[in-house]
């Protein structure tokens, strides 16, 4: 370090002039100090007395943990606000009058309808829930509902109401489907 | 168990005590204060700093840079003027320069500039002591010091050497 010092005193030599005026500066003497000699030796006696003051290690370790803890949750924020989340599920509340202009979804749960009730969505799949009924021989029931609007068009004989939701059975239901299908080849 | 002896102290307080007070006295109303609580921490040291004074002059620095802060907090302007008016130099001095006239100089000098040349001329410390106790490096230190002395050869009306060999001629 003095070899360094030593080194930088030669490089940043000041000049003539300023030497001179350090020189001048230097002839004030700083006044009398006012430090109570007796009183400092006093107190730094019973300063060295002390042990210096420690921080506990487990108070050092208070303040990084709540600013990780901190970081921490503001990143899971972040990501899970940025992130594009499902759209939240529609409910629809449809009354049986609306079951005759679109395909039903779900049965209403004040119909007719008992639990083992299939409702179609649409006519491929009221034809297919029909075949694979006739083969496995199970008592199957359709909404009366679904075949009308599996038929695309609803006739004005079509029921209304509750009652478009009266449980149908297999061969009903394939008669009205191809009663459709004769209307359409007319 | 503190590394600092009764003896030791003494010889501390001997050799530096004023110049503590000095570098102090440019932020500090109560010098002798600021340089006592550096010494009673020196003594809570439990090994001997690397480099005592500077460490001693650190510890004054920001002591009297915290005591300035609460001051101007408590705006106490009387203290303070009573204060401004006391020269940092005895009076009693047969040099050049009127010890009130330097110590006017050294208040207009800012700050950084001020405590450089404090420590280089009063307090005797190196360029690299004047960088590790103001957190600059040596060679700012020292342009530091060249700037003030600039400015304080104009304050105090020093004559150049030219102008000097000039009018003895």
């Amino acid at each position: 370090m003095s070899g360094s010092r030593e080194n930088l005193e030669g490089v940043n030599n000041l000049s003539d002039e300023e030497r001179r005026i350090e020189r001048l500066l230097a002839e004030l003497a700083p006044r009398e100090s006012r430090l109570s000699r007796d009183r400092t030796m006093f107190r730094a006696g019973q300063a060295s007395g002390q042990s210096p003051p420690t921080v506990p290690r487990a108070k050092r370790w208070i303040w990084p943990a709540v600013t990780v803890c901190s970081t921490a949750a503001g990143l899971l924020a972040g990501v899970l606000v940025t992130t594009p989340s499902r759209p939240a599920a529609s409910v629809v509340r449809r009354s049986p009058d609306d079951a005759l202009d679109r395909q039903p979804a779900i049965a209403p749960e004040n119909s007719k309808v008992d639990a083992e009730t299939v409702v179609a969505d649409s006519r491929a799949l009221l034809e297919l829930r029909i075949a694979l009924a006739r083969r496995v021989g199970d008592e199957f029931t359709l909404a009366q509902s679904d075949v009308s609007a599996s038929d695309a068009r609803p006739t004005a004989s079509a029921p209304s109401g509750a009652d478009a939701f009266a449980p149908l059975t297999y061969g009903d239901a394939l008669g009205q489907l191809r009663g459709g299908a004769d209307k359409k080849d007319l | 168990m503190s590394f600092l002896t009764p003896e030791i102290l003494g010889q501390l307080i001997d050799a530096h005590a004023a110049a503590l007070e000095l570098f102090a006295a440019q932020w500090s109303r109560g010098p002798a204060d600021v340089v006592q609580e550096a010494f009673v921490e020196l003594a809570r040291q439990p090994q001997r700093p690397d480099n005592l004074v500077a460490w001693l002059y650190r510890v004054v620095r920001h002591r009297a840079y915290d005591e300035r802060r609460a001051e101007s907090r408590r705006r106490r302007r009387e203290s303070v003027a009573a204060a401004e008016s006391e020269p940092y130099f005895r009076t009693s001095g047969a040099g050049q320069i009127v010890p009130q006239d330097a110590t006017d100089a050294l208040r207009e000098l800012p700050d950084d500039l001020r405590e450089v040349v404090v420590a280089r001329i009063w307090c005797g410390l190196t360029f690299d002591q004047i960088g590790e106790i103001t957190e600059t490096s040596a060679a700012t230190a020292f342009r530091r010091h060249q700037e003030a002395l600039s400015l304080l050869r104009s304050r105090l009306g020093i004559a150049c050497l030219d102008q000097e060999k000039t009018s003895k001629a």
